[in-house]
């Protein structure tokens, strides 16, 4: 019962139950998310990247703010407007504080090609946001993205459909797991289905290179190296970098074992899987308690990147949309 | 038809109770005139449907309900008759609110309008039991609402009270104008108020509680019964309550006269987003503060510190005033906008902490508007 906002006449206020652009006769949408420790200042535009440029879809917007007429949109005609035609699908629900719901325009939707707004399922991971299924997020939000006035986001896998792991994944893990070293292991599972699918792929366009027997049978002896493919997973995706927030918590844990310019030098790619190879190995040595829940937080990110990356190449999108996604 | 069934002092609250039966034709008729007269009884105990519409089908079955109970506050001729008495109290509805059975009455209205040919061609009238309590102050009405209703389908203390005071709303009383049912935007002066807010102040005063509490919490009624209940002849009505918010808002007003928030502010009182309020009127008659003035009276009553509401009318005219009083107040609640989640309640227990201190005869800044929004502020910081 606790936490539980019900949206009705009676709690909205009376400035938002009018329509502020009567005028404006689009069609609609809305989709719930939830983030936990919800701010009702967490008003944003959402603008889709679309090749080349950003295409504004719609607004998210806290269930929080819809209550509310202390936040700065209060009396912005635009807020009030998304406002009142989410009430629309809404009205006399009895929702969680923690939903988010984004408000979107079908028009602006069709003309950047997105065919289902499952599609947009992922795309607000990076802040903390995720999408609404069966239960309210309770996850730590510490090392998320602040939201701003705009948010920029990606289509990815249409999460509506999703099954198997993936499900999982969307409807429980993202939300509920709260133990930051079975969150690591569970994103790290997405690693794990990439690597494979990008050793496919490399191996593939040697093939369609014709590339001599040897030199493929000696890739292929490279890419079997768990080490190296996540290097070339992230070669592909064009992340590979030295981040410097990372290293100064691998430093933290390994200390003087691992020399000064490893910390300065070392790709994410090969500091996340040494991170990794001590969880699993380790743990014990290890002070990484106070760490376990930044690390869980910065490979969540990583893996919704790793995923993104995927969509992006269309051989390895339907592969994994034929596996994880389909209508049931 | 009715019929008196037994007559009884209720002691507790100093009421004569009628009990009585009526047809339920005369009864769906009469709730009718109460129910249209009060819009704040009209609706919104809508759970349970399932249960209601058992309800509905006994009701055509000429189930026994439990009774009624109503309230007059109508001013009656002494020595009638009971009968006399009951007559007069039935005919004034104006003056008549269901205190317990809303939800069996809407559903009495219901199947009557549904069936009436059935109803009214039985050969042996179907008969509600009713209860009314005679001439009843509004703390004894409050009292036998919540007790009656506490266990019950659920409805808000908010709810209740709103029944109770609705005499209230739309009309002036002692130079107080109160709307109902508008935008704050239509609050123009320091005279004015929204009914919502004054409702929203008082239901955090009984129940010792800024924030809002939209669901039913028995133990917090249960508080609140004590409360009600303990105070005896202490001044705690609604129009108590709202003279001595009142007072206070004036105090301000009348050290600060005609002030607007300034085109230019020093760099150290600027705001980040929109003041609160550009005018007093704007900063105080509004429901944060009524709600943290309700509960921080109510805790100050409760600790002894302060005797009572008409005590904080004395207390206003003392009050110790310095220039940027306003500019740091408005300062102070846009930080905690800034830290707040539910910027609302970060507010309301800014304004708690303050009134908290302003009026604790036994604190350190007892009267000083200026130290009372230091310690306010910094005790909100690290609370929301």
């Amino acid at each position: 019962m606790d936490n539980l906002i019900q949206l009705s006449l009676e709690s909205l206020p009376l400035s938002y139950q009018k329509d502020s652009l009567p005028n404006v006769n689009a069609s609609y949408g809305v989709k719930l998310y939830t983030k936990s420790i919800p701010d009702e200042k967490d008003i944003a535009q959402v603008y889709i990247r679309d090749s080349e440029s950003e295409k504004r879809i719609g607004w998210m917007i806290p269930i929080l703010s819809m209550i509310s007429i202390e936040h700065e949109y209060a009396e912005d005609i635009y807020f009030i407007k998304h406002v009142y035609e989410a009430m629309k699908f809404l009205n006399g629900r009895e929702l969680h504080e923690s939903i988010y719901i984004l408000v979107y325009s079908e028009r602006l939707l069709d003309e950047i090609n997105i065919t289902a707004i499952g599609e947009l399922s992922i795309s607000f991971v990076p802040h903390g946001i995720y999408p609404y299924y069966k239960f309210p997020s309770s996850t730590t939000i510490d090392y998320k993205s602040q939201i701003g006035k705009k948010i920029v986001a990606e289509k990815c896998f249409n999460f509506d459909l999703s099954s198997g792991f993936f499900k999982f994944f969307v409807e429980d893990l993202l939300p509920l797991e709260r133990n930051g070293y079975a969150r690591f292991m569970f994103f790290y599972q997405v690693y794990e289905l990439a690597m494979e699918m990008v050793f496919y792929k490399k191996v593939n366009e040697l093939k369609l290179a014709k590339s001599h027997l040897g030199v493929i049978r000696k890739k292929i002896d490279d890419y079997s190296s768990e080490g190296k493919l996540i290097s070339v997973l992230y070669a592909e995706m064009g992340r590979d970098r030295n981040d410097q927030s990372l290293a100064a918590v691998a430093k933290s844990i390994f200390k003087d074992l691992k020399d000064e310019n490893y910390y300065t030098s070392t790709n994410k790619s090969a500091m996340l899987y040494d991170i990794r190879n001590t969880l699993v190995h380790s743990y014990y040595r290890y002070s990484i308690e106070n760490n376990l829940s930044y690390l869980a937080s910065y490979i969540e990110d990583e893996a919704f990147y790793v995923l993104n990356y995927i969509y992006s190449i269309q051989g390895l999108k339907n592969e994994l949309e034929d596996e994880y996604f389909y209508e049931s | 038809m009715t019929k008196i069934t037994n007559v009884s002092l209720d002691k507790k609250v100093n009421s004569r109770n009628i009990q009585f039966v009526m047809d339920i034709g005369s009864y769906a008729q009469l709730a009718g005139n109460i129910i249209d007269n009060n819009p704040y009884q009209r609706n919104r105990v809508s759970k349970s449907g399932s249960i209601y519409n058992l309800l509905k089908e006994d009701i055509i079955q000429e189930c026994i309900i439990p009774p009624i109970v109503l309230a007059s506050t109508s001013k009656l001729s002494q020595n009638s008759s009971p009968e006399r008495l009951l007559e007069e109290v039935l005919a004034d509805y104006g003056n008549l609110k269901i205190l317990d059975g809303l939800q069996r009455t809407l559903s009495i209205i219901d199947v009557y309008n549904n069936n009436r040919e059935h109803f009214d061609n039985l050969d042996e009238k179907y008969l509600v039991r009713i209860e009314a309590y005679l001439s009843i102050s509004d703390a004894g009405i409050l009292y036998r609402m919540l007790t009656l209703n506490t266990g019950q389908t659920p409805m808000t203390l908010r709810h209740q009270l709103e029944i109770l005071f609705s005499k209230y709303a739309d009309g002036p009383f002692d130079g107080i104008s109160i709307l109902r049912e508008v935008d704050e935007a239509s609050v123009r002066s320091i005279d004015a108020y929204r009914f919502s807010d004054l409702i929203d102040g008082y239901t955090s005063f009984l129940e010792k509680n800024e924030l809002p509490i939209d669901r039913f919490d028995i133990l917090q009624t249960v508080r609140t019964i004590k409360f009600i209940s303990g105070e005896g002849s202490a001044k705690i009505d609604f129009s108590d309550f709202v003279h001595s918010y009142r007072a206070l808002t004036l105090a301000f007003d009348a050290r600060f006269p005609d002030w607007v928030y300034p085109g230019e502010v020093d760099e150290d009182l600027r705001t980040a987003a929109n003041p609160f309020g550009r005018e007093i009127y704007k900063i105080f008659n509004k429901s944060q503060p009524l709600t943290g003035f309700g509960a921080a009276v109510a805790e100050l009553i409760s600790s002894k510190t302060v005797a009572g509401l008409d005590d904080v009318n004395e207390l206003a005219k003392r009050l110790e005033f310095e220039e940027n009083d306003l500019l740091r107040l408005i300062k102070f609640l846009d930080d905690i906008r800034g830290e707040s989640k539910k910027i609302g309640n970060g507010q309301r227990i800014f304004f708690k902490l303050f009134f908290k201190y302003l009026l604790d005869r036994d604190g350190s800044s007892f009267l000083s508007v200026s130290e009372s929004l230091e310690r306010a502020k910094n005790r909100a910081m690290a609370e929301v």
